[in-house]
């Protein structure tokens, strides 16, 4: 029988999930290693690709071949070099894996850990960008798997409101800190039914930074000791830095020998130490959650329950954030590596009852789930900015932030001047209601060229389209002509997966 | 901002038309009520519309504009489409039966060249009736006060005109095609306080202001103690651009003005001879809102042309921001544009608290606030593609951080 199964792409690590034949959620184990959760590490070997542990482990002698956090990556027009070790800017001329073919690896990886996958839900944190949610889609494609996309909190929350003995209702808070991003979703929940109210984050927010400030204090004492720095680069202290990390959630003080260029040297780091390095990423999820609730429109004390998905919620200052700006301990219990695995797999169910058993269907028949639009969706139009008395080039909002899903807005613009031969139609994505052309992001760009003779006023009508799925469809319209431009964004045209098989660099030294 | 889109995108054009009733014996038609409907008028009021014709026309206007009321019929027995057109002149200097002068839109009030200067004017063209009329005090425009630019400052009488005429009647620069087309005429007077520089003031000022501009855009450049060639270039570009939309002679001969009065300008701001209080008071006197966006625009190039804003720079922009009168917001959002592309900014004693919108009379928890939604707006900016804009909000993020840690948030 054909499997649907859910995915936590993650930047650290991943998890996949199926639903078993009652109707639970259960996570895969990697059958080689029997590891619940997997490293999102690729290692591209001299005839071979390795995903996970071993390609981390690989890092030490091939550290070039080693790709790590490429979900950070999946925005950007950036290939990975292994001539240079690293991220670069694609410029169609050097040679390299776009971060949808390595992402593509790690999916092929986690995939194969059950059979007969038939459809797959894969997770993503709420504030990607559209551009980062087609690279996912493209990489789903080249990994042969047929997807559909949910976001990490509404997937965690899934989780929770379908867990047995476990009464969600009110407003929830899923508060969500992974390896290399950080989501905070608030909910609206009658039992398992789901209603999601704001989504907000930080894409660059994760356990990630805060092994990188443990390598600066570790660096800084090496050196004061030793006179000579530590290679920040140098997996072996990434590694340590980790662990160094993972211990001080339970310990208030962490010792380890560091190999350094001037031999090893013994150092400790205190929690308090750890805390004060990481106090620019504390404040930014404070403001993380004020923002949340003001989006919410709601005040603390209305949060029921604060739901902890991710592994950086073990530590222990987080939980003392939370606390000071919730005035109230988040719920704990539940494992928070796989939580987000776990909803994507019942998100699966609902999005394809027809493959599953009575006993599957009844088990998710009362779970209904409605999300919002993570960003505000608009288009350039020319204004008069009555203050300057000039005529600017503005971002107008046509889908809110918010928005339930799926929605369908349109909005009536005007012919700028009499004889106007085309019009230009940009789609533009923003996290606040910006105006500020600067500040937002173009994601879908075409011209409308308009009939002969348009007169100014005459109507210019905007519709867009957002599908559950994240898809936005764009139809910009003359009015009086009838002549229209779609602009249906998809994930971006890709190098497909045989391209990425010939264009393998072999030369490892 | 959202005034003016309401009048680009929703062209707020209303009429409410009543159908056609039997005319009385009178031989002037009458209305459901059996009353006489009266002759075409229209009555001009000053002010925020009321929240119940805002709910009525569904609007969100929270700010003053003239709301052009009619009354009366407008059908004729040979027409059944017609155009209604509004007009707008300054009757200030004039007799009352007089139509005065020409008023323009605030888009194009300042352009240089006179062509851009479109006359105010709105007209649309409806179907009609013999018995077609507005019934008393019907709102047909909302023209948002700060939409039209009279010839010069102060009180002002303005005179709005409306015709009820032929469908195809052309206006072109205020001027009919043919004035026999018009069927009906209505016009109102009212008075209204134009704070701001005319148009036609700001064409007699125009030589003086722009040799302002130069002036402060020196003071500027050369407020962190040196000036360099590449914000001189600055100063020079813009100076150059002024002169692009004139005639060769006086292309020319602006040029060479501006050739001469830059290096003379140099040395004065060099040797440190030049008052800025002075000189802001003279600005300010004559300048109009546009000028005054405008020099700030090039204060800011000014300041961004080597890659980095200083703090002296920056307090120099500030207090001229602050002593022009713009609005301050509308200065933020200009001034975030630069900061986001420099490369370095020297931080001030109390970091960007400025740059942030942070004012003395904000409340500490206000202050978190207003911090957080910038940090909203630059978290935006941390995956932009151009490297330079992406440490930059970094930067700016982990500034506000600062903060908020020395605001205790």
């Amino acid at each position: 029988m054909s499997k649907i199964i859910g995915i936590d792409l993650g930047t650290t690590f991943s998890a996949i999930a199926e639903l078993d034949d009652l109707g639970n959620p259960e996570v895969l184990s990697d059958p080689e290693s029997g590891n619940r959760i997997t490293r999102s590490v690729v290692y591209f070997g001299k005839d071979k690709v390795i995903v996970g542990e071993k390609a981390k482990d690989a890092a030490v002698t091939k550290r070039d071949k080693v790709v790590f956090e490429v979900k950070s990556q999946m925005e950007n027009d950036v290939i990975y070099s292994l001539k240079d070790g690293k991220f670069i800017d694609d410029n169609g001329k050097s040679k390299g894996y776009t971060p949808s073919q390595i992402s593509s690896l790690i999916l092929s990886k986690l995939s194969d850990y059950t059979s007969k996958v038939k459809k797959a839900v894969i997770t993503i944190p709420a504030q990607f960008a559209d551009r980062a949610r087609g690279a996912t889609l493209e990489a789903a494609k080249l990994s042969k798997l047929d997807v559909e996309l949910i976001n990490e909190p509404t997937a965690a929350i899934l989780h929770y409101a379908n867990m047995p003995n476990v009464s969600l209702n009110g407003r929830v808070m899923v508060f969500d800190l992974g390896g290399g991003t950080f989501d905070i979703s608030i909910a609206k929940v009658v039992g398992k039914k789901v209603d999601i109210m704001t989504s907000v984050g930080d894409k660059h927010l994760g356990g990630q930074d805060f092994d990188r400030e443990i390598i600066k204090l570790l660096d800084k004492k090496y050196k004061k000791s030793k006179g000579k720095g530590l290679d920040e680069k140098d997996p072996v202290i990434l590694d340590i830095a980790e662990r160094i990390k993972k211990l001080l959630s339970t310990k208030e003080k962490v010792s380890d020998i560091i190999e350094g260029p001037k031999g090893p040297l013994k150092i400790d780091i205190s929690r308090k130490e750890f805390e004060n390095s990481i106090d620019t990423f504390l404040e930014k999820i404070k403001m993380s959650m004020e923002d949340a609730l003001e989006k919410a429109k709601i005040k603390a004390s209305n949060i029921s329950q604060i739901l902890l998905v991710g592994g950086s919620t073990r530590i222990p200052i987080i939980n003392e954030i939370i606390k000071k700006v919730m005035k109230k301990n988040p719920t704990k219990g539940v494992n928070v590596d796989e939580a987000v695995a776990c909803g994507a797999a019942i998100f699966a169910g609902l999005q394809n009852k027809e493959g599953l058993n009575s006993a599957q269907k009844k088990a998710i028949s009362k779970v209904e789930m409605r999300d919002i639009c993570n960003h505000n969706l608009g288009t350039i139009i020319a204004a008069v900015d009555p203050e300057r008395n000039q005529a600017m080039k503005i971002n107008s909002i046509i889908i809110p932030r918010d928005t339930k899903l799926p929605a369908s807005i349109t909005k009536e613009y005007a012919v700028l001047y009499d004889g106007q031969e085309s019009i230009k139609c940009t789609v533009t994505q923003s996290e606040e209601p910006e105006e500020d052309i600067e500040f937002v992001i173009t994601i879908g760009e075409e011209d409308l060229a308009l009939a002969k003779n348009a007169k100014q006023g005459e109507k210019i009508e905007v519709t867009y389209s957002y599908d559950l799925s994240g898809k936005v469809h764009c139809i910009f319209k003359e009015t009086k002509s009838g002549k229209k431009t779609e602009l249906s964004l998809k994930p971006e045209g890709s190098k497909t997966f045989k391209d990425l098989k010939d264009n393998l660099d072999f030369d490892i030294e | 901002m959202e005034g003016i889109l309401i009048w680009l995108v929703v062209v707020v054009i209303w009429a409410v038309i009543k159908g056609a009733f039997s005319s009385g014996g009178s031989g002037k038609y009458q209305d459901e009520a059996g009353d006489d409907i009266d002759a075409f008028a229209i009555s001009v009021k000053h002010q925020i519309p009321d929240k119940a014709l805002q709910k009525e026309r569904n609007l969100n206007i929270n700010f003053k504009c003239f709301i052009i009321n009619a009354s009366g019929l407008i059908g004729t027995a040979y027409h059944n489409k017609i155009k209604i057109i509004l007009s707008c002149y300054d009757n200030t200097d004039k007799n009352d039966d007089e139509i005065g002068t020409t008023v323009v839109t605030a888009h194009e009030a300042y352009a240089e060249n006179s062509q851009y200067k479109r006359v105010f004017g709105k007209e649309f063209v409806m179907d009609v009736s013999q018995s077609t009329y507005y019934p008393k005090n019907t709102a047909l425009f909302f023209v948002p006060s700060e939409f039209i630019v009279p010839p010069h400052s102060g009180k002002r009488r303005l005179k709005f005109v409306v015709n009820i005429c032929d469908a195809d009647t052309q206006v072109t620069f205020g001027g009919y095609d043919d004035t026999s087309k018009i069927i009906y005429h209505a016009s109102d007077l009212v008075d209204f306080s134009y704070k701001d520089v005319g148009y036609l003031d700001a064409v007699i000022n125009k030589d003086k202001v722009e040799d302002l501009t130069i002036k402060l855009a020196m003071c500027m450049a050369a407020s962190d103690g040196h000036l360099d060639q590449k914000e001189l270039n600055v100063i020079k570009d813009w100076a150059k651009n002024l002169t692009n939309l004139l005639e060769e002679d006086k292309q020319a001969e602006r040029k060479k003005h501006f050739s001469k009065f830059i290096k003379e300008t140099y040395t004065s701001a060099k040797a440190k001879r030049i008052s800025i209080s002075d000189l802001v008071k003279e600005f300010n006197k004559i300048a109009s809102k546009t000028q005054k966006y405008e020099a700030i625009e090039l204060l800011l190039n000014i300041s961004s042309a080597d890659g980095k804003l200083s703090k002296e720079e920056e307090v120099f922009i500030n207090k001229i921001a602050k002593t022009t009168n713009i609005d301050l917001k509308t200065f933020r959002d200009m001034k975030n544009k630069v900061v986001a592309n420099v490369e370095k900014i020297e931080t001030l004693e109390k970091p960007s608290e400025t740059t942030f919108g942070l004012s003395d009379d904000m409340t500490d928890k206000e202050k978190c606030r207003s911090l957080t939604k910038q940090y909203s707006k630059w978290k935006g900016q941390t995956t932009h593609k151009d490297p330079k804009r992406k440490k930059r909000a970094k930067e700016m993020i982990k500034a506000i951080a600062d903060l908020r840690k020395q605001y205790n948030c």
